[in-house]
């Protein structure tokens, strides 16, 4: 098909190479601010939120902090359950907690979504970078926004290098009607306006973290599919394949084993620069109004 | 050649349609409707059951969707797109007004930025690891994640209200019709200044480690070594051998970038009261003017269609090889 | 045109020459001024037979003069400038209308009673969409001329409201009716499109230019028969964003625009503002509510009493204090005080968590031993059975800044006394879709109250759950009964006293959890003069707009 992604993907082929060749200090210092962004989105819990990490209470030592950090983790965390009085939503541990009984906190003992009476108050110990405008701890805002923000970044990006890596290798490896329909495809979704899918899915799936994911997942996915599709194309006829195919290795063989290890690397590159597009995208979905900001979507942590 | 042009334009044929079917059904199926979106609601009128029936048939939305589909169909192929839900006008000369602005502020930002990158990339390119090129490059990374409203924000706030040199919202003056050709021009570039440079930063984050990562691989070709060799001097091998194969490239970027810059930025417009294609296609969604969004989308996919075609089309030309693929 | 510079001190709210009105020596009085107004958006027409958003009825006074007035309390009253005399019959069935002699539309032709009986026709002609203007224009079933200025009204009943039935928009029937055999729905031609964009009208102001989602601008009807306004331009900008409206307004390009609750208390106190205008503020008759789908599937929302908990669960000093920044009124019910008898003494409901989990205890709702969430019918020694939980969701709308701030402070209350609360946050058009199909458990809005109390007819009455606006399918025959007394009865003093009772009905049912009042929040800049605000805000009702002015010299303001 269009010559473009053919073109494209060298660009970023290219791009992917100067990047991942030099180790410079700059690079290593991206990696440790990656590396924080994620230690932060992980453990968020244990950084800011509105119940001890270890407590004492009636006897007996709790770890609710522990053990929510634990339950954000999927399918995993549904099999833990807190202890009693910490998930009653009636259990405010600041005020029912002994002050002289043993409790550490988290660094920021409030939760994102706690609202404290006072709004707009500028930095104080308390609270170190202040509070919103409905009374809730910045800082602890920050913190558990960077984890939905992450969320939001790898989640729908995985989904759409899943759907864009399968689709470009099936239309470059099988070629012919089946490369004519699946780029006819990527055209097509490429064109729609993804606002509209934005609202149509927000409306279907309701409001939440997974619906947005959803959505910039199955509009995101086309540059992926192209990239990949074009380098299956290459490699296809390439002398390493020619020879698999002479001693009788089968499609599937050759395209997982052969093809698509030398596709995935333009593919990651395009992922990554996805992560952050998707993160400006929800931002700027939560900024026309379309759903709540960042961090609104963690009343879904404890309120369902 | 004309083998090639005629296969490239057959080609985009069955992308329009798909992309035409697949919105009118995504509008439709879509939860809400123009009924209820005009509805005034909770305020203090009466909106009896039978206003709403009479809505309904106003906007034909009784008959099934495939008779919709027909119907919208059968007055498109005639280059009818109907009229609006909202005013009654017709949707060619409401997108024929909003899209002028969006031509002036696409035009305008992509030819700013090529220039600019270009010059900054060929400067950095023969810097390649001085700290000006780190700075520059780390400069770009940072520009691309800031999120443009910000950026919006700014510059209204230092040269908009503190400085006060553009105007920062709509697009002309109130004498704007008994103004001279060229003090029109002169109001309208003035309207587009700050706007226009909240499109401009991204696309230079965006082109400039581009440009710049083309012209080094181009540099490291045998035939600038040959160049060099001959003892041509740097600037003319720059401009003369490097520059010029370094940009064929850039002639796919420019085909990704021409519809995202079209498409326009519904915060920008709002927030720059800018009369453009992006607010109106937020605008006719809230609203479910279905009519306006599907005159909208056959705009936006002729453009990213057009572009693509123009784009490969032109490869083809500069590069025989490609036709024969 | 740039306002008067002055040093900047405090910011007033509501100084005296805002309210001062045009002076009869028109010596004092700028008539060459321009007023920049602020538009939020485009309105869809000026047709005011067509007209439905509260944009389009910005321009409704400027470009059309009514036999009718709404002033600025909301009063019905006759327009002395278009009509020499109106009176209903002795049994209030019909009613007679003659107008002033040598009244003319703005091209020069005679308004005659043609006019009416025409406006009259096509509002209620099935292909035209007066989504507005039909309604109690309905009311109306002969609309008869006698002769060129007497028109005939007769009326289906004998109701109070008939005086507000027969203020129906007029429009200029030799510009339309030639348009009809083309489009009978006076909006789907190029020529009725033109006629409605560049109205012929009959009011101070005509349309000169309008420049698609950037301004308009109207200029001043010289001909005018009436009192004429004393601008002589007004600019309307479309700027959709208040933020940048606000700074617009400081930059000097709009002299007028409504403020949001946190510009008003936060953003306009500066130097800056002070130097280009003043605040105003108001009472207005909007109200912030919750609907409960009182007819619908959430057992725990169809208890009368576990609503009452509900509303006891309402922070509102809390949610005035930090949402809407102190600026509002708790609502203390559902009509404005002016609709009541005088004695009434309404007080606002007290927010007391211990007396809600009271009442929910009472109502079967208690909490689990388990997880600590209120469920009806469980035993405390069978966690497991099947029980329901005390959980809905509230719907909210999207493009709203405040609901999701209302919503946080509520949900956080109330989990406090095991409640669950979900938020949905929905397009307009979504949640307007739900409202009608009754598909929702709770919904968060707020309505503007109209100028007569039957208009809530249409929100309570058990004949508007279909259709109408009746969203909660709350259903009391007391208070359809009253509702149709209501209307019946003329006398003034009765009528109040019925929707006094009704009120106290409503308010024990609790269909709706009523929680602030908002008052009207405008910013003028110093040139402008002899603003009113009415319960609808300052340009919603007469005079509006057209009695606004400017003194000839700037002079310093404060």
């Amino acid at each position: 098909m269009s010559v473009a992604s053919r073109v494209g993907e060298d660009i970023i082929l290219r791009r992917s190479t100067s990047i991942a060749g030099k180790r410079s200090v700059l690079t290593k210092f991206a990696w440790v601010v990656a590396l924080c962004v994620v230690f932060v989105a992980v453990l968020a819990p244990l950084l800011a939120w509105h119940q001890p990490i270890v407590c004492k209470y009636q006897g007996t030592y709790d770890f609710p902090a522990v053990v929510d950090t634990v339950r954000q983790i999927p399918v995993l965390g549904s099999y833990l359950e807190k202890s009693k009085p910490f998930r009653f939503p009636t259990f405010d541990a600041r005020k029912t907690l002994d002050p002289d009984s043993f409790a550490i906190w988290p660094p920021i003992p409030f939760g994102p979504i706690e609202l404290m009476a006072d709004a707009n108050l500028s930095s104080s110990r308390a609270h170190w970078l202040g509070t919103d405008d409905r009374g809730r701890d910045v800082l602890a805002r920050l913190i558990h926004g960077t984890r939905v923000s992450v969320r939001v970044g790898l989640y729908s990006m995985l989904l759409a290098g899943a759907i864009g890596i399968v689709v470009g290798a099936v239309a470059g490896f099988f070629g012919g009607m089946c490369d004519w329909v699946c780029s006819r495809f990527i055209e097509i979704v490429m064109c729609f306006p993804a606002f509209f899918l934005i609202l149509a899915v927000m409306a279907w799936i309701g409001e939440g973290l997974t619906g947005v994911i959803l959505v910039i997942g199955f509009t995101q996915w086309t540059s992926i599919a192209r990239l990949v599709r074009a380098e299956v194309v290459r490699g296809r006829e390439a002398d390493f394949v020619m020879a698999a195919r002479s001693y009788g290795a089968s499609n599937t063989h050759i395209l997982i084993r052969h093809l698509l290890p030398g596709a995935l690397g333009p593919a990651v590159v395009a992922m990554t620069f996805g992560v952050a597009d998707a993160i400006l995208l929800e931002a700027g979905l939560s900024w026309v109004g379309v759903w709540r900001s960042v961090a609104d979507a963690f009343v879904g942590l404890d309120a369902a | 050649m004309w083998r090639y042009f005629l296969k490239r334009v057959l080609l985009t044929v069955p992308t329009f349609v798909g992309v035409i079917l697949l919105t009118f059904v995504v509008i439709h199926l879509a939860p809400g409707s123009p009924a209820t979106a005009d509805d005034a609601g909770l305020g203090d009128s009466g909106m009896s059951a039978v206003e709403h029936q009479r809505l309904r048939a106003h906007y034909q939305m009784d008959a099934p969707l495939h008779v919709q589909l027909a119907r919208w169909t059968a007055r498109a192929v005639r280059l009818d797109f109907g009229r609006s839900f909202a005013n009654g006008r017709p949707v060619s000369q409401i997108i024929a007004e909003r899209i002028k602005p969006t031509l002036l502020l696409t035009f305008g930002t992509i030819l700013i930025a090529l220039v600019l990158a270009i010059v900054i990339a060929s400067f950095l390119a023969t810097r390649c690891g001085r700290p000006i090129d780190k700075l520059i490059l780390t400069g770009c990374v940072g520009l691309y994640a800031v999120p443009p409203y910000i950026v919006g924000l700014l510059l209204i706030w230092i040269f908009g209200v503190w400085l006060n040199w553009f105007p920062f919202a709509g697009l002309t003056s109130d004498e704007f019709s008994s103004m001279t050709t060229w003090r029109k021009i002169a109001d309208l570039a003035g309207h587009s200044v700050l706007i226009g440079l909240c499109f401009v930063g991204p696309l230079l984050a965006y082109l400039i480690p581009f440009i710049r990562a083309s012209l080094l691989s181009v540099l490291k070709e045998d035939y600038v070594r040959a160049a060099h060799a001959k003892g041509l001097s740097t600037r003319r091998v720059m401009f003369g051998h490097v520059l010029p194969n370094a940009l064929l490239p850039l002639l796919t970027v420019l085909g990704l970038i021409v519809p995202a810059v079209m498409g326009g930025s519904v915060v920008l417009e709002v927030m720059f009261s800018w009369p453009g294609m992006g607010r109106l296609l937020y605008e006719s969604i809230g609203r479910r003017d279905y009519p306006v969004i599907m005159g909208m989308t056959i705009v936006s996919a002729v453009i990213v269609l057009l572009v693509t075609l123009v784009v490969d089309l032109l490869y083809a030309w500069a590069d025989p090889r490609v036709r024969y693929v | 045109m740039r306002c008067a510079v002055a040093l900047g001190g405090p910011v007033v709210v509501n100084p005296p020459e805002l309210f001062e009105s045009q002076p009869s020596d028109r010596a004092l009085v700028d008539s060459d001024a321009t007023l920049q107004c602020r538009l939020k958006a485009e309105p869809s027409s000026f047709n005011p037979v067509l007209m439905f958003t509260a944009i389009d009825a910005e321009f409704d006074y400027l470009l059309w003069d009514r036999p009718f007035l709404l002033d600025e309390n909301l009063q019905w009253s006759v327009n002395p400038e278009m009509v020499e005399a109106f009176a209903f019959g002795e049994d209030h069935l019909e009613a007679t209308l003659t107008l002033k002699p040598g009244l003319r539309w703005q091209d020069g032709t005679a308004l005659t009673s043609a006019d009416i009986v025409f406006s009259w026709s096509r509002i209620l002609h099935g292909k035209v969409l007066a989504r507005k203007a039909r309604h109690g224009t309905d009311e109306i079933t002969h609309c008869r001329a006698v002769d060129e200025r007497r028109v005939q009204f007769k009326f289906k009943e004998a109701l109070a409201t008939n005086k507000w039935s027969v203020d129906f928009p007029i429009v200029p029937r030799h510009v339309y009716e030639p348009l009809l055999a083309d489009d009978p729905s006076m909006q789907r031609s190029d020529a009725a499109v033109k006629a409605n964009r560049m109205p012929v009208g009959n009011g101070p102001y005509r349309v000169v230019e309008w420049l698609s989602a950037e301004r308009i601008v109207l200029e001043r009807w010289e001909a005018y028969s009436g009192k004429k306004p004393a601008f002589a331009r007004i600019i309307f900008r479309v700027i959709p964003d208040n933020n940048a409206a606000l700074l617009a307004f400081e930059a000097g390009r709009i002299d007028e625009m409504s403020l949001a609750p946190r510009q008003f208390a936060a953003d306009t106190n500066s130097a800056r503002f002070a130097k280009v205008g003043v605040k105003a503020k108001g009472e207005q008759w909007t109200t912030y509510y919750i609907g409960w789908n009182v007819g619908g599937k959430n057992a725990f929302l169809t208890d009368a009493k576990v609503r009452r908990a509900l509303g006891l669960m309402v922070n509102g000093e809390l949610i005035n204090k930090q949402v809407f920044f102190g600026l509002f009124e708790r609502s203390v019910g559902l009509f404005p005080a002016a609709f009541l008898p005088a004695d009434v003494e309404r007080l606002p409901p007290k927010f007391d968590p211990v007396r809600a989990g009271r009442l929910l205890d009472e109502a079967g709702w208690t909490i689990s031993e388990v997880d600590g969430w209120r469920y009806k019918n469980r035993p405390v020694d069978a966690p497991n059975a099947a029980s329901v939980p005390a959980e809905f969701k509230l719907n909210i709308v999207s493009a709203s800044q405040t609901s999701p701030r209302v919503a946080d402070i509520f949900q956080s209350d109330l989990r406090k006394i095991g409640v669950r609360m979900g938020v949905e946050v929905l397009e307009w058009s979504v949640f307007n879709e739900r409202n009608l199909e009754h598909r929702f458990d709770a919904f968060l809005s707020a309505w503007t109250c109209g100028p007569d109390p039957d208009e809530a007819r249409n929100l309570f009455h058990s004949d508007a759950k279909r259709g109408g606006r009746n969203y909660v399918a709350y259903e009391n025959a007391a208070v359809d009964d009253l509702f149709d007394r209501g209307r019946r009865t003329v006398d003034s003093d009765a009528r109040k006293k019925i929707y006094g009772d009704l009120e106290r009905i409503i308010l024990a049912d609790a269909p709706y959890t009523f929680l602030v009042d908002a008052p009207t929040l405008w910013a003028f800049s110093h040139r402008v003069r002899g603003v009113t605000l009415s319960p609808r805000g300052p340009m919603h009702a007469f005079p509006g707009m057209r009695a606004w002015w400017t003194p000839r010299k700037p002079s310093p303001a404060n």
